[in-house]
Formats: structure tokens, C-alpha cells, sequence
């Protein structure tokens, strides 16, 4: 799925480790996502919304992204 | 799914598997029972499959069994050591391989039973190798699963 967490994380100066910490996962988790390779949980999208202060809908491309 | 979060689950199950298989690899090597059915006269004219049915006749088994168990060892050492539970994508690729090695368990049966209706000499030779292959290579890629995810 598409989203705009790699862009967001930049923004924030963030490692993809150090948004994993943030969020409870792993720096792999974090890249997998950001490749488009894993599609989080809906509490895993939450939770990263809720720390970009954006919705879900925001963050993550539903739009562009293969119904899977 | 839940229960793939615990580290401890992944280093179970591979334990019990690598207990039985150990088990029947190093009690199996030398044992005189076991070296009768194997076939001795080197039937097939392939060298390979001559050199790997004395590897188990002089009781090579063994030490694909300590193999085994070093690399189990190993597995449940950095399992001990992890301290937080797996996270989502990390219990996504470990379920993918379990159902990989599942999927291939599976196809090995009726491989293993056309081996031996086709030709039951070097049948135990056979089911023997596919056997050391596809546990040593399920356990290689949890080895290394379980290096990439201990942090």
C-alpha cells in the first residue's frame, strides 16, 4: 500500500528505527511498510496516523494502493 | 497467529521437530538393525547416490544429527536472549515460512512413496536425503530469521 510515512519521517528527522520505537516494531517493519512489501494492521496504521497527527485515510493512499 | 508472537513458540517447535529427527538420525547410525536394510551392492551406477549410502552406512547419520542439534541450540540460545515479543510483520514472515515448510512436508510424502514403489533399493537412502535436506534447510532459514530479529 502507498503511503506517505517515509515522507512524514523525514519531515520529522526520524530514523526508520526510531519511528519503529515509537510505534512498538521493528526498523525492518517500518521499511517493509514504507516499500509498499507489508500492509500494517489496522492498529499498526492507528498508531502511525496518531503519531503524524493525520487520519489513517491521510497517511496511507487508499486511493492509487491494489485492493489486495 | 497470536501465539507466533512469543519468540518461544518459533524455538518450540523447531525443538521438537529437531529432537525427533536427531533422535532417529544418531540412534539409527551404526545401529546394525537399521545398516540391514540399507542397499550394500552399489546397484546404481550413479556415484552420488554410492557415496551417499556409505556416508550412512559407516555412520554418517550422527553428525547430520548434531547438526541438527547445534544449529536447534543455536536458535533457542538467541531466543532466550530476545527480550520483546515479535511484532506484526515479523510473526508474518515467520508464519509464511512455516506454511512454505509445511507445503513441502506435505509434497514430500508422495515423493517419498513414489521412491519407493518405483525402486525400494536406495528408498531409505532417498527418503533419507530429502529428509537431512529439507529439515536442515528449514532450520538454516530460522537461523537466520532468528538473527535478523534479535534486536
Amino acid at each position: 500500500m502507498k503511503s506517505r510515512i517515509k515522507e512524514l519521517r523525514e519531515q520529522y528527522g526520524l530514523t526508520q528505527k526510531q519511528l519503529g520505537e515509537k510505534v512498538g516494531v521493528s526498523r525492518q517493519a517500518i521499511n517493509a511498510i514504507e516499500t509498499g512489501k507489508f500492509d500494517p494492521s489496522i492498529w499498526l496504521a492507528y498508531d502511525l496516523a496518531k503519531f503524524f497527527n493525520l487520519s489513517i485515510e491521510e497517511l496511507f493512499n487508499f486511493r492509487e494502493s491494489e485492493r489486495k | 497467529m497470536k501465539i507466533l508472537r512469543y519468540p518461544g513458540t518459533n524455538a518450540l517447535l523447531v525443538s521438537v521437530v529437531s529432537a525427533i529427527y536427531a533422535f532417529i538420525f544418531i540412534f539409527t547410525a551404526n545401529h546394525i538393525e537399521f545398516v540391514r536394510l540399507l542397499s550394500h551392492a552399489n546397484t546404481l551406477s550413479s556415484s552420488f547416490w554410492n557415496s551417499w549410502s556409505s556416508f550412512i552406512i559407516k555412520g554418517g547419520m550422527k553428525y547430520v544429527g548434531y547438526a541438527i542439534i547445534a544449529i536447534t541450540a543455536a536458535i533457542v540460545a538467541l531466543t532466550i536472549f530476545r527480550k520483546r515479543k515479535y511484532d506484526e510483520y515479523q510473526v508474518n514472515i515467520l508464519a509464511r515460512g512455516f506454511i512454505i515448510a509445511g507445503v513441502i512436508t506435505v509434497l514430500l510424502l508422495p515423493v517419498a512413496l513414489i521412491l519407493v514403489l518405483s525402486d525400494k533399493n536406495y528408498a531409505i537412502e532417498s527418503m533419507f536425503l530429502l529428509l537431512t535436506i529439507q529439515w536442515l534447510g528449514v532450520l538454516l532459514v530460522d537461523l537466520v530469521y532468528t538473527v535478523k530479529c534479535f534486536r
